[in-house]
């Protein structure tokens, strides 16, 4: 048996990053919801711990690797529901993208994440009302609420990851 | 395909989404009025339509499910990452359960005990060719659906 990672290359921790973010999307697939359009989101903690390890590049590239793999794993890919998910999924990165790059330090990870998150919501919100029709408005309200909930919680969560974590601390100390 | 392949249905999952998307369609009335329940009419076109969108958005969730399960390499430097994402993934899979009480200490430890790839990195091959072909031609087929679906 081989020994664990111990010199971690940017393609590893984007990898890992990426395969943590399929493991999530897939506990949280299992999880019963009570409303199907409804989300924790915990697949996009590696989205927000990537902001703190890589750079915006292979940031992007784990967006596109948890976009896809999500859908993989889930079950969706052919499907409505990966549209949605891409959507969400691209524009929360991008804008976490931006406020990182243009406000760095002086945002929080928990900021970032509700800003994520109702990025992705609106985002999700325009696909369902070109996809279902003008119905899909009525359900915008109570999703946005949903996301600012979740938004808090996942950058809450990511947060105490990263200061919790050996893994990102060995990261991080070979980085130094 | 997934009947054959001997995946289970969950029928109470489908059934919850089934009837969130007629629900949605529901919201725009169209056509005869079945019932009217004095805050909303229940249309037959509305009806139809929330009925054809569920059944199509459910059949291409288990399509995609069954392709899912094609061992796919794709050739670059993205193809190795993702590669490596999901070698790295059926590690996490693998191994001791995962509880939700403490789940993120959960996840640091088996992140600490995963094994580098150690297989060639093979950026083209026969067999990565034939894979790719396979998924392109079911996308197509899916896609053709789609676009035909009225």
């Amino acid at each position: 048996m081989s020994e664990p990672i111990k010199h971690v290359k940017t393609r590893d921790i984007v990898a890992i990053l990426g395969a943590m973010s399929l493991f999530l999307a897939l506990i949280e697939y299992l999880i019963p919801k009570p409303i199907p359009f409804i989300r924790l989101g915990l697949a996009n903690i590696p989205i927000l711990i990537s902001l703190v390890l890589l750079p915006p590049k292979e940031t992007l590239k784990l967006i596109i690797i948890k976009s896809i793999g999500s859908g993989l794993v889930t079950g969706t890919i052919f499907s409505w529901i990966f549209l949605y998910s891409l959507a969400g999924s691209i524009s929360s990165g991008l804008i976490m993208l931006l406020l990182k790059l243009v406000l760095k330090n002086r945002v929080s990870l928990i900021g970032l994440s509700v800003a994520g998150a109702l990025a992705s919501n609106t985002a999700q919100i325009f696909i369902a009302t070109l996809l279902l029709g003008r119905g899909a408005i009525y359900i915008g309200l109570p999703i946005l609420i949903t996301g600012l909930i979740t938004g808090l919680l996942m950058g809450f969560w990511s947060n105490k990851f990263i200061k919790e974590s050996i893994w990102i601390r060995g990261l991080l100390s070979e980085q130094l | 395909m997934t009947f054959f392949n001997g995946t289970k249905i969950r029928i109470l999952p489908n059934l919850i989404l089934s009837l969130s998307i007629i629900g949605i369609n529901i919201i725009s009335p169209s056509g005869l009025v079945l019932l009217d329940l004095g805050f909303i009419e229940i249309t037959k076109g509305a009806l139809r339509t929330g009925i054809d969108k569920s059944a199509m958005l459910i059949g291409l969730l288990y399509l995609s499910k069954n392709i899912s399960n094609i061992d796919v390499k794709l050739p670059g430097e993205f193809g190795l990452t993702l590669r490596d994402t999901f070698y790295y993934f059926s590690q996490l899979t693998n191994g001791e359960r995962v509880t939700f009480n403490g789940i993120m200490g959960q996840i640091d430890n088996k992140l600490l005990n995963l094994q580098p790839y150690s297989g060639s990195d093979v950026k083209n091959s026969k067999q990565n060719s034939f894979n790719l072909i396979k998924i392109i031609t079911l996308a197509i087929t899916v896609i053709g659906l789609i676009f035909n679906y009225k």
